[in-house]
């Protein structure tokens, strides 16, 4: 685990000084809510309530395991939230049941970032693989505080009304957080301490001074001191604890007790001035020059603030058995923290000792500190943190150079979003001076999907390479270049790609993978559109090598689900099915899994499975994933899976099913449009939704409204040939057959040259088709057997029988007389799977009525209150478009043809009675 | 508007009265309670009842959070309403109090 998010995923001890409050843990353990909030201001003790509760917990039995995350402005972004409470959960989970099966927990938390999809997708998976968990645990989080942004917000709003049972979690902010907590107080959903129940009563005030002034050698304090201490402080922890820290030897206690209560000073800046008078000079100046550092050790103290390690290793120590408000943040005790509160107040105060006659002799400059320490950092290869504290020091120069150097690795980790707020950080011309900061910059603007902002700033990078010195401007401006291809080729406009791709091609220098990558990507998506397949597979075998070495986990899943399309459009089922296997197992190995993107690969599998008619496989692997909870998909992802979902639909003769699944894709239409590839397959299905319900008409409309013309050109001859296709589906549906014989027989030829068989293939059933109905069953059955011929080896199936009736008499006919047995057994098998039940049969219909799957129940008892479509799908956390396919599988298992009817049904058998 | 002006809250709960130029998102109600809105011209003048400080910074950063343009926010107990007073110490929410 990442040594920052270890420190922040590790619960803290409770303080040594701690005044335990038994009757604040009793009411944490009794809290049933699964949301406990503990809002007050800072300093008023409630991580070490917090601390205390946890370590009450450790030794009692049947506990649930705790986790902890502290939280920092970092974290304010979804991905990285989500992912760091999985890993945060993952390391209280496994040391508390050692072993148990935590692998969705592990993909959350490993998941690279570049892959990690939105954050409610995250926020499910992670309700899910806590579900499936089972035991109890608990997770608090500290500092929320430093959440605003309202995606992610909105994602904890909605997790924390769809928590498991077994989870409970506890917020520790500082100020109410921006969940909607009217909501959740009326529905029981959280329970609260606030400031007035954490305050410090007169007992305790009376035992944290007393302890603390014993350990301090300071004076015994009466009991009506007690009282006007405390009264003074209101009760406030942090205010109690400084007032002890005043109360050093010799100290008297009347006369500090007197201007403490008379001060009309704010009491943090009374208190802090106290605690830093009462400690020696050498003490306080360490004090406010280590308040720089957001995080410590002794070596770095002495590097940042110029004394010798031994020396610094003692005042660190000193603070440590002084209670000065220092936080451990590992076990060995190296590293430390001041508390927030105490640390915010030391630097304030060492501003205003920036003001002359302020009294603060012997502190650095606050930019020399932070320049050290940033070198020391440097030193020991922690660019990220060098960079942080440059900028901090007022170094921009510095943090340009270190970030230079780690900002490809950065990318090649798929760390984006950190990079990107790292530059974001820097000005614009500081980049544009460094290649590689400019690089990366370019890539993740071209990556970021916004190609209206990417190409100007391509422009400024190319500008900046004809400034820059021959050899370096030469290399950034071959990567603008390749930049420029990729864009084009997601435009669309693959000519243009073609022809940037071939120039940045010569000026590539060998070992630059990542730029070779993405040149042969463009290649192969430019051969494929024109398809050129062969040359399309040769291409993405390249890209897939050179992204494997690079190893960038999103470039890594796109190149396996390229090699995949390849072999899928060549025909080569088999080739196809080892590569998505083989693909499987390296990205398992590489932690990515088959979230996030990786999701793809399963839509090319699918689509491989439809071919061979192996339903109820497909079924099994696209089920899970459809359902809007617990899936990974992209907006671009979403064609991939839901398109063979449609067909797997269609095959089952759910239409309505398919229906609803196919407004979804139509629903994201937008960054589909995009590429012609497609628009090609959202068009193919949605004529083949209209065709199944024998809308022809429809159908036509939809052909004629992007006609295939419109697919003009050499580049894109390959897609043209995938709306041919579609729109021989609709010729033959008309019983045109002569010209679907003949147009299909020109397109089989063309798309064979090309090394595309599933096209000819498909394209010959359909002629085969053709011919038969017009009346030349002959020549049909001679094309037929050349169709079935071509596809027997690579086990093509729904090919042949998604044209239906066309087809059958001459199946029938091969079924029972070829001479050929094989061909007779795969004709058979077309038969059968053409032949396939349009509906379940009865008995079947019955049992699937009996058991309605624990969602669509849930739905239920939500239309039972009268809930709208919408409401339902707010509270249940999925898409308007799920709940109806719930509705529609109701209503197919209950016979019900509307909301009133499931409902009445329902009743009936008893399903609403619980 | 935080980092700009420090208020300096009284502990314990008070009732505080918020006004923003514009009316309130309609589901305000999700977010705040024991709340009462009424409108002041173009504005809206939210009173909070019974909020302690995280309550009322809470408040605060939600309408900022809202896009509502912040107008003025004052105490309103039983006595007279009292401006509260501002401070030029930097540093979220000091948790501690002034006699003012």
């Amino acid at each position: 685990m990442d040594l920052i998010l270890a420190t922040k995923t590790r619960p803290p001890r409770p303080p040594r000084s701690l005044i335990p409050r038994p009757a604040l843990v009793e009411r944490l353990r009794a809290a049933r809510a699964p949301l406990v909030l503990i809002s007050a201001p800072a300093g008023f003790g409630k991580t070490s309530l917090a601390a205390e509760y946890l370590a009450a917990l450790r030794s009692a039995a049947e506990a649930p395991a705790a986790a902890w995350l502290s939280l920092e402005a970092e974290d304010d972004e979804p991905g990285r939230f989500w992912s760091s409470a999985a890993a945060a959960l993952l390391r209280a989970l496994e040391g508390a049941r050692p072993g148990a099966a935590l692998e969705g927990l592990a993909a959350l938390a490993e998941l690279p970032p570049s892959l990690r999809p939105a954050g409610p997708e995250l926020a499910a998976a992670l309700a899910e693989a806590l579900e499936s968990f089972g035991a109890p645990a608990l997770l608090v989080l500290d500092d929320f505080h430093l959440l605003s942004s309202p995606e992610l917000l909105g994602s904890f709003a909605r997790f924390a009304e769809r928590m498991p049972a077994s989870l409970q979690v506890i917020l520790l902010s500082r100020s109410d957080p921006a969940l909607p907590l009217a909501r959740f107080r009326a529905r029981g959903l959280c329970a609260e301490l606030r400031a007035e129940e954490l305050r410090f009563g007169p007992d305790e005030a009376e035992l944290l001074l007393a302890r603390a002034s014993r350990e301090a050698g300071g004076p015994i304090l009466t009991r009506e001191q007690v009282l006007r201490i405390d009264r003074k402080a209101e009760g406030w922890a942090a205010g109690l604890q400084m007032a002890a820290l005043s109360l050093s030897r010799g100290k008297d206690a009347a006369a500090f007790v007197e201007s403490f209560s008379g001060s009309d000073r704010f009491i943090l800046e009374f208190l802090v001035e106290e605690v830093l008078a009462a400690q020696c000079d050498e003490l306080r100046a360490f004090l406010l020059d280590s308040s720089l550092l957001e995080r410590f050790c002794a070596p770095l103290c002495a590097a940042a603030l110029g004394i010798p390690e031994e020396e610094a290793r003692r005042l660190v120590g000193t603070l440590e058995a002084g209670n000065l408000f220092l936080v451990p943040l590992d076990d060995e005790g190296s590293w430390f923290r001041y508390h927030h509160l105490f640390g915010e107040a030391l630097r304030a105060r060492r501003r205003a000792c920036a003001k002359p006659a302020a009294g603060c002799a012997g502190l650095r400059e606050e930019g020399a500190i932070l320049k050290a320490a940033a070198a020391w950092r440097e030193g020991r290869g922690e660019g990220d943190e060098a960079v942080g504290l440059y900028l901090k020091a007022g170094d921009p120069e510095s943090a340009a150079e270190v970030l230079s150097a780690h900002a490809f690795e950065m990318l090649a980790r798929g760390e984006r979003l950190a990079l990107s707020s790292r530059l974001a950080l820097l000005s614009e011309e500081r980049i544009l001076a460094r290649p590689p900061l400019a690089e990366a910059a370019g890539w993740l603007a071209v990556f970021s999907g916004r190609p209206a902002e990417a190409e100007p700033l391509i422009g400024r990078i190319e500008a900046a390479a004809s400034r820059a010195a021959p050899g370096p401007g030469r290399e950034l401006r071959c990567s603008a270049t390749v930049m420029r291809a990729f864009l084009l080729c997601m435009r669309g406009r693959l000519a243009e790609a073609r022809a940037r791709a071939a120039e940045a091609e010569g000026l590539l220098g060998e070992e630059r993978l990542f730029e070779r990558s993405v040149l042969y990507f463009v290649k192969g998506l430019v051969a494929r559109s024109a398809g050129e397949f062969a040359r399309a597979a040769e291409l993405m075998q390249s890209f897939l090598a050179l992204a494997l070495g690079w190893g960038e986990p999103w470039t890594v899943v796109m190149a396996y689900n390229e090699v995949l399309t390849c072999a899928l459009a060549r025909g080569e089922l088999g080739r196809a099915r080892e590569a998505y296997e083989g693909a499987l197992a390296d990205l398992r190995r590489r932690g990515i899994g088959s979230v996030g993107s990786g999701v793809k690969i399963h839509g090319n599998y699918a689509d491989l499975l439809y071919e061979r008619d192996e339903l109820e496989a497909m079924e099994e692997l696209l089920e899970p994933r459809l359902e809007g909870e617990g899936t990974w998909l992209l907006p671009t992802d979403i064609l991939m899976v839901l398109s063979p979902a449609v067909r797997l639909r269609l095959a089952q003769g759910k239409l309505e099913a398919a229906r609803c699944l196919l407004a979804r894709i139509v629903e994201m239409a937008g960054p589909i449009e995009a590429f012609p590839r497609g628009r090609a397959v959202l068009r193919d299905i949605r004529i083949q939704a209209a065709l199944a319900e024998g809308k022809i008409e429809e159908a036509s409309s939809l052909a004629e409204a992007e006609p295939a013309e419109a697919m003009a050109g050499e580049e894109l001859r390959g897609v043209r040939w995938l709306f041919e296709l579609s729109d021989l589906r609709i010729l033959l549906a008309r019983k045109r057959g002569a010209e679907a014989a003949r147009r299909g027989l020109e397109l089989a030829e063309a798309a064979r040259r090309g090394g595309g068989l599933a096209i000819a293939l498909a394209a010959w059933a359909l002629a085969a088709g053709g011919l038969a109905a017009a009346g030349e069953p002959d020549r049909a059955r001679e094309l037929l057997v050349r169709a079935l011929d071509a596809g027997r080896a690579e086990g093509f199936v729904r090919s042949y029988a998604d044209l239906g009736p066309a087809l059958e008499p001459l199946l029938e006919e091969l079924a029972a007389g070829d001479p050929v047995p094989a061909r007779a057994a795969q004709a058979r098998l077309v038969l059968a799977a053409a032949r396939r039940e349009r509906g379940l049969p009865e008995a079947a219909r019955e049992a699937a009525a009996r058991t309605a799957s624990p969602r669509e129940l849930e739905v239920l008892g939500l239309l039972a209150e009268g809930l709208g479509n919408r409401d339902i799908a707010e509270r249940l956390f999925v898409s308007e478009a799920t709940v109806k396919t719930h509705l529609h599988h109701l209503a197919e298992k209950l016979g019900a043809g509307n909301r009133t009817a499931i409902l009445a049904r329902a009743r009936e058998r008893g399903l609403l009675g619980r | 508007m935080i980092g700009i002006l420090r208020l300096a809250m009284k502990s314990g709960r008070h009732t505080y009265q918020i006004s923003i130029e514009g009316r309130l998102d309609p589901d305000w109600a999700e977010w705040l309670d024991r709340v009462e809105l009424r409108a002041q011209g173009t504005g809206t003048l939210i009173t909070l009842r019974e909020a302690d400080e995280a309550a009322i910074y809470g408040a605060i950063r939600l309408l900022e959070g809202m896009r509502c343009a912040l107008v003025g926010i004052r105490i309103v107990d039983d006595e007279a309403p009292r401006e509260p007073a501002r401070s030029g110490v930097p540093g979220e929410g000091e948790g501690g109090s002034s006699e003012n």
